[in-house]
């Protein structure tokens, strides 16, 4: 790792510890579960009853940094610092030279005060609102949450701000959903106020069911209180006595945390009857979900939430006028919803001042593929997508070249070169046919193929179709047949045509979301990178060699030095030639099993 | 609702009720908008996407048949794009379907292929795929063919609204297929069989198994009547290809039929139909020909009525005959034999005790099925309407979904139990004693009216007397319900705005029927606002006809009317007054010497069947007249063919006393019933010469007219002293036992024995149902073999165990033809019906499988 020592003043560290006695902090989120960081706990725990070193072992959620997970911070007086990649190999060395001899193992400092590394950017160019406490503070700790100023903002509204004022608070923030539609909040919030109902509803959407975005889940696992707290907020200002979140059963750990969460909330009196002995009553039940993408439509959800199958119905009536058992129900995103309690404690002024015209506060990606530094991003509205990629995450990996970004799940669009310097707003992505969607940033780099990428989306929404509706069931399917058509070399030549007309009518003709915006990534691919799809149609080639269908490999006559070691390993004897004279490959015979390139040691062999 | 909007459709400008569909209000101006998955009695899901159109203003296309509208709207219905998209939907549709069309049922009436067909979609730009689910035909009535199926969802809210709401989506993507609870046979999962998901299907995944290659649409011949089973009277159509009945339809797809109506015509054709004439000589029946049965007939008929009087001769008719046929009976005993000894079926189903009801309440009293859809509260007495009358079970569904509140009052949990807002459950025949407590917490909640109760009833201060010496607790302790229980359903009953009170009529004791009347009076709820359920197509017809003994036709006591019926009829009519089918029964050998039966079976429809068979024949002559050779035909000197209704012309009444037409679907070697009867009169002397049944028909409106609703509304307070129904259970008959209607049974059992629904009932419907408590108490297994004693008789079943059953209370279906051997003949005193269907058994282990 590069390192780059220099001593600078603090950024925006160190929230929500208590200094004293050293602490070691350990990123306990999914990611860094997933990275092995409970063996790293266990290693922490040995060694320190071994060295007989004080030192408190606590945990905290994702910080975003996911390309360096295990992440551990070790606080000392000195300060905060954190290392990244930890093994359980590494910890006793930790423990003796940082905790022990207060001497921080530079080689293996991420982040920390007065230290530059390669990944100081990463943070130092964001700008946290929803993000704020991740990594910062322990979740299943309602007190650090908290020391952050935590449940102040209810604390105020529900004393000082009548409920229609919170609503005008939240419209002139100019906060819009982050589920991805983008609607005006503080609007959706005034239409549920206003409907009519005995009863009403807050649900707060943590479906988060896009392959490749994780920003919902890391916001649940690092700082669930910031949720409950936005639920609150919205259950006041609407007129709501009961939320719930809706979160996949795939997220345990999330469900997890907001149980401890919700528990510990109604100890303290902000949950349940009178919250802040105030008039004000609410409660928050929780529904796992049964893990299918539709069922994070909103519609679809209810349905789900109401123990029905969960299929989209029609809109309208909206949930904001018949939603949950036919009550009026506010359906919110989690990342939404996140950024309430900072806007009520920061004023609508302030949010409203980070972002663009339209698209006000920040967005949170999840950025992944081909960049080298991948991990949640939250940055102002407003940023161009060329500093998330290269700015924030350090641009692709091993050096490669930029090919194209994919940018709001598979509902979204994937966007070329030209377009990296557009900013990131509802209005810009919209204009070039791809969405803000939730959050999901895909890098992909000349290795990729735009074809097979978006013959990959495509195989992700026709299987997670709902199958209600005749255009997205059948119409994603025909679609996928003729993109694996075309990856396979066997198009008929009316195929593009064709396929373009089936988008677009499967576009306008769905009934919800999924099936309306499922085209999405084959019509910008098809805008975009319309020469691949005819190298692909026409020469019967993929470029970037990823169809296998359409690759043949050949030999260099002025790097085969005829060693043979390719016919060895040929599993069909394609490749034929004399000792030391130049080989060749039968291509009615090769099954491109790629074997030969692999193994050639002249690199005399490649895919065309 | 009613207000009207303007709205511009295809530049046709319409007035439209606001709040309707797009496509409905192209309907109005129409203009037929292609839609698949819209159906008018369903909620609109927009999942099709052929009912797509262009707004103006909107952006995309919308689905016309979920898009409200809006006052000046402008709609339309058929540019290019709409056009397009149209195209698109049908063409995957078609992408996705076999394209069997050729030997496709459906074919012709197919709205997939209409659709293709209107829009010249030759081949479509995708190749046609066959999904390969297996086909289902498992069950005797309903192929299911989901490779045809295009996911309309049709089916699935019809069951959800009207059937047994079993099926739903399963799986996403292309693999999405309507299913059953985990995939299991319709049987397994408690379809009801009413085939309303058949009766919708646009294409051919739901078939008729009966039909499958008989007969494409366009081949059958449709004719529409009215079902011959309970008193609901739905209209129906048959489709028949060469004078056979391939399958049973409502017109319009989104009207009901339940399991009998659909599928249990099949007995018209069985081969055991009786179609020849039978003599009984020396101790056989021999066939013979109709003019020989019928002069001998008439031959003994009048040597009866010589030697021993006409009040010597008696006949029973069933309330399955046309109105036609049942007035020539009553006309025939009365004016050509000369005797007032003519009754019906109507006597056994509790019949007598509704005509002081209706003279109380006043004949407005009668609420339709719309009323019911409509009512804001529903009190359900002793009505197990799912089973007896689907119609009736299918309205009160409908009136629940919509957010009525319903009470239920029935020692049986019945289906429409586990949906109620309030179940009380009395225990087994205490029902008297729950009305009598709902009656004093309304006086005591002061939640009736008052001023009419004093100014325009009689017997109020009477009835309050009565009441003020009831004691809530009695209830408690009697009936096993609190006294908050029943002022919740009094609160509940007393503040609807729309509340219908429902009841089985063969079910309620006389008693509970004076209760209800003076529930509705207190309340003063006298118009649409009660349902006595009948359970046979004509019952309600049966007592306009005249079939019961002290009425003569239109619902008139003899005492009244006869003299304008002398006239009319140009007869002498008897003076004495008729005896009902129990007293005849009961004289018979003595002074009742001679009878004729149609449609009537001592072992299948008379109490205590050892002593009614006993009593038949014992009779000098019998004559019975049916459509098969019932256990009474077989005592009969005389036997003639009886026709069936699907083979009749004529009117039946229905239980809302509406008028329902009969028609002719198949031709029967067997001649009309009415013939038969003005044959027999002619041999006799007398001059009932008649051409058609419409000549029939226009003699008695002549005479009178239907519906009149029968009562004038004497608004009478009955006192009434609550008992205990049924009888008393001992320490050797310490069970009681009720009988009832099952969901694929009807009745007598006569006509289901010889249809295909008997398969559906377990055991053949030959069970006894047992609690799970009395069957754990008395180590009895589903499906063992049991004997059934009472105090008459003592029948073999196996047994059924039923969560719906309290303990102590056995339950055997009504067309279990045995049963009667236990029921009991004691006789009401004031409605000369029998007493009650709830009798003391014991039960016991054995008997063979
Ligand atoms: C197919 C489909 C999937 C969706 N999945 C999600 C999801 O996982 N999370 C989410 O917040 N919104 C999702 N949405 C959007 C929701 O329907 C809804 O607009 C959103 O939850 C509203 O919250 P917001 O206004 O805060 O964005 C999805 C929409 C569609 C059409
Ligand atoms: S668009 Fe797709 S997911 Fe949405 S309703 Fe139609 S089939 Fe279901
Ligand atoms: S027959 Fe009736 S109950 Fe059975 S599946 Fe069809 S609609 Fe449902
Ligand atoms: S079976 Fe028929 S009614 Fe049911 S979804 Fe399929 S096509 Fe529609
Ligand atoms: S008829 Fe409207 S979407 Fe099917």
């Amino acid at each position: 790792m590069s390192k780059n020592v220099k001593k600078q003043e603090a950024g925006n560290q160190g929230h929500g510890t208590r200094k004293p006695s050293a602490q070691i902090i350990i990123g306990l989120g999914t990611c860094g579960i997933a990275a092995g960081a409970w063996d790293v706990w266990t290693a922490f725990e040995k060694e320190l009853k071994k060295r007989k070193v004080k030192a408190e072992l606590k945990q905290t959620g994702c910080i975003g940094l996911c390309y360096r997970e295990v992440l551990v911070d070790v606080v000392t007086p000195r300060g905060k610092i954190a290392y990244g990649n930890v093994t359980p190999a590494m910890v006793s060395r930790i423990v003796s030279s940082h905790l022990i001899a207060d001497k921080p193992i530079e080689d293996w400092i991420v982040l920390g005060d007065g230290y530059e590394t390669s990944d100081t950017d990463f943070l130092a160019r964001q700008y946290r609102i929803v993000l704020r406490n991740c990594g910062q503070i322990d979740p299943e700790v309602i007190e650090e949450y908290l020391a952050t100023g935590g449940y102040k903002a209810l604390e105020k509204v529900l004393r000082e701000v009548p409920p229609e004022e919170v609503i005008s608070i939240i419209k002139q923030s100019g906060l819009r959903g982050r589920g991805g539609a983008g609607f005006p909040t503080g609007r959706k919030w005034e239409f549920t106020r206003r409907a009519q109902g005995d009863k009403k509803y807050i649900v707060c959407n943590a479906d988060e069911g896009d392959p490749g975005a994780f920003m919902d889940r890391s916001v649940l696992e690092g700082d669930p209180h910031s949720v409950l707290e936005g639920m609150l907020i919205a259950g006041y200002a609407i007129g709501a006595d009961e939320g719930y979140i809706y979160v996949r059963a795939e997220y345990p750990l999330a469900v997890k945390r907001l149980r401890i969460a919700i528990s510990q909330a109604r100890e303290k009196g902000f949950l349940g009857k009178s919250v802040m002995d105030t008039p004000f009553s609410f409660d928050i039940k929780i529904k796992e979900g049964a893990g299918a993408f539709v069922c994070g439509e909103e519609t679809a959800l209810i349905a789900s939430i109401e123990g029905r199958r969960g299929m989209p119905r029609l809109r309208p009536p909206y949930p904001a006028t018949s939603g949950l058992w036919g009550k009026p129900t506010c359906i919110n995103n989690v990342e939404t919803l996140a950024n309430v309690a900072w806007i009520v404690s920061n004023g609508a002024a302030e949010f409203a001042a980070i972002g663009t015209e339209k698209s006000k506060g920040t967005k949170i990606f999840a950025v992944t593929g081909k960049v080298k530094n991948s991990g949640l991003v939250e940055v102002p509205m407003g940023t161009a997508l060329r500093e998330v990629i290269f700015g924030i995450c350090g641009g692709i990996k091993d050096d490669g070249e930029f090919k194209a970004v994919q940018i709001g799940g598979p509902s979204g669009g994937c966007l070329p070169a030209e377009l990296l310097d557009i900013t990131i707003d509802y209005e810009s992505l919209t204009a070039t046919g791809a969405i803000m969607g939730s959050g999901g940033m895909v890098v992909a780099d000349q290795s990729t193929c735009m074809v097979d990428l978006a013959r990959f989306f495509l195989d992700f929404t026709q299987n997670e179709s709902c199958g209600k509706c005749v255009p997205c069931r059948l119409g994603t399917k025909r679609m996928l047949e003729m993109l694996t058509r075309i990856t396979r070399g066997r198009t008929r030549d009316d195929d593009l045509e064709l396929l373009e007309t089936l988008a677009r009518d499967v576009k306008v003709a769905s009934l919800c979301g999924l099936g309306q915006t499922a085209p999405n990534p084959v019509l910008t691919t098809l805008k975009y990178f319309g020469h691949e799809y005819d190298v692909h149609i026409k020469e019967r080639r993929c470029r970037a060699g990823v169809c296998t269908e359409l690759v043949t490999y050949a030999i260099k006559d002025n790097l085969c030095k005829g060693c043979g070691v390719c016919v060895k390993h040929c599993p069909v004897d394609a490749i034929s030639g004399a000792r030391k004279e130049v080989h060749h490959i039968d291509e009615s015979k090769c099954v491109k099993c790629g074997l030969c390139m692999e193994h050639c040691p002249f690199d005399a062999i490649n895919k065309v | 609702m009613s207000e009207l909007v303007t709205v511009k459709i295809d530049d046709r400008e319409v007035k439209v009720p606001d709040g309707v569909a797009i496509i409905e209000a192209a309907s109005l101006a129409g203009i037929d908008i292609p839609h698949l998955c819209y159906c008018r009695c369903l909620e609109s899901t927009g999942a099709c996407r052929v009912c797509l159109v262009e707004v103006e203003d909107t952006k995309g296309l919308v689905a016309s048949c979920s898009r409200k509208v809006k006052d000046g709207m402008v709609v339309y219905t058929n540019t290019d794009k709409v056009k397009e998209a149209r195209r698109f939907v049908i063409e995957l549709i078609l992408s996705n379907h076999p394209g069997d069309c050729l030997s496709c049922d459906k074919n012709g009436a197919c709205e997939l292929q209409k659709y293709a067909y209107e829009l010249g979609i030759e081949k479509t730009g995708f190749s046609m795929k066959d999904p390969g689910y297996a086909i289902d035909d498992s069950n005797p009535f309903i192929e299911r063919n989901y490779n045809l199926c295009i996911l309309c969802g049709r089916c699935v809210r019809i069951c959800k609204l009207k059937g047994a709401d079993i099926l739903d989506f399963a799986r996403r993507g292309m693999l999405t297929k309507v299913t059953t609870p985990l995939d299991k046979s319709l049987q397994e999962s408690g379809c009801d069989f009413c085939g309303s998901c058949l009766a919708v299907c646009p294409v051919g995944a739901l078939l008729e198994i009966d039909r499958r290659f008989r007969g494409r649409e366009w081949e059958m011949k449709e004719t529409e009547t009215t079902c011959s089973y309970c008193g609901c009277g739905c209209g129906l159509s048959f489709g028949t290809v060469e004078g056979e009945i391939l399958r049973a339809t409502t017109k319009d797809p989104c009207d009901y039929l339940c399991a009998r109506g659909r599928f249990g015509w099949d007995y018209v054709a069985s081969p055991e139909r009786l179609t020849t004439p039978l003599i009984k000589k020396e101790g056989a029946l021999t066939e013979c020909s109709w003019d020989e049965a019928l002069s001998y007939a008439a031959e003994r008929l009048l040597k009866l009525k010589k030697e021993h009087g006409p009040e010597s001769i008696g006949g029973f008719i069933g309330a399955g005959s046309s109105n036609e046929v049942i007035y020539l009976f009553q006309k025939f005993l009365r004016a050509c034999v000369g005797t007032n000894n003519v009754d019906s079926s109507a006597r056994l189903l509790g019949f007598p005790g509704l005509l002081d009801f209706c003279e109380t309440l006043g004949g407005e009293a009668i609420a339709s099925l719309e009323d019911v859809e409509e009512a804001d509260v529903l009190l359900l007495v002793d009505a197990d309407v799912t089973a007896a009358y689907p119609r009736v079970g299918v309205a009160v569904k409908k009136a629940i979904a919509n957010g009525a509140k319903a009470i239920v009052i029935d020692p049986m949990e019945t289906k429409v139990a586990k949906l109620v807002s309030l179940y009380l459950r009395p225990k087994v025949g205490t029902e008297e004693f729950l009305l009598a407590g709902l009656l004093k917490a309304l006086l005591d909640e002061g939640l009736f009216d008052e001023k009419f109760a004093k100014t325009k009833c009689d017997n109020f201060t009477e009835l309050k007397k009565s009441l003020n010496g009831f004691k809530m607790e009695g209830v408690e302790k009697k009936a096993g319900l609190p006294a908050d229980t029943l002022k919740e359903a009094a609160k509940l009953y007393g503040e609807g705005k729309r509340p219908v009170v429902l009841f089985g009529a063969e079910r309620v004791s006389p008693q509970s029927l004076k209760l209800i009347a003076n529930l509705l009076l207190l309340t003063n709820r006298l118009k649409g606002s009660v349902l006595p359920c009948l359970l046979l197509s004509n019952l309600q017809g049966a007592v306009y006809m005249g079939a019961l003994a002290e009425f003569y036709p239109g619902w008139k006591r003899a005492t009244e009317i006869k003299d304008k019926f002398k006239k009319a009829w140009g007869a002498s009519l008897p003076d004495a007054p008729g005896l009902s089918a129990m007293e005849m029964l009961e004289k018979a050998g003595s002074s009742i010497l001679g009878m004729y039966i149609i449609g009537g079976d001592s072992v299948a429809q008379f109490p205590n069947a050892t002593d009614a068979t006993r009593a038949l024949s014992s009779l000098d002559f019998l004559m019975v007249q049916d459509i098969f050779l019932s256990e009474t035909a077989k005592l009969a000197d005389v036997v003639l063919p009886g026709l069936t209704l699907p083979e009749s012309d004529g009117n039946i009444v229905n239980m809302e006393h509406r008028v329902r037409e009969i028609k002719k679907c198949v031709e029967s070697p067997v001649q009309s019933d009415w013939k038969t009867i003005a044959e027999l009169s002619k041999k006799m002397g007398c001059d009932m010469d008649y051409s058609s049944e419409k000549e029939i028909a226009k003699e008695i409106k002549l005479l009178f007219s239907i519906p009149k609703r029968v009562g004038k509304g004497s608004c009478r307070f009955m006192v009434v002293e609550p008992k205990r129904t049924g009888e008393k259970p001992d320490s050797k008959y310490p069970l009681s036992l009720v009988t009832g209607e099952t969901s694929f049974g009807f009745y007598d059992g006569i006509r289901i024995s010889h249809s295909k629904l008997s398969s559906l009932e377990p055991y053949g419907g030959e069970y006894v149902g047992v609690s799970p408590e009395d069957a754990s108490a008395m180590g009895l297994e589903e499906g063992s073999r049991v004997r059934v004693a009472s105090r008459r008789g003592k029948i073999e079943a196996s047994v059924r165990i039923m969560d719906s059953l309290p303990r102590g209370l056995l339950f055997m279906p009504s067309h279990f033809g045995k049963r009667n051997l236990l029921t009991s003949d004691d006789i009401d005193p004031e409605t000369k019906g029998p007493r009650c269907r709830l009798i003391a058994v014991s039960i016991s282990k054995g008997g063979k499988k």
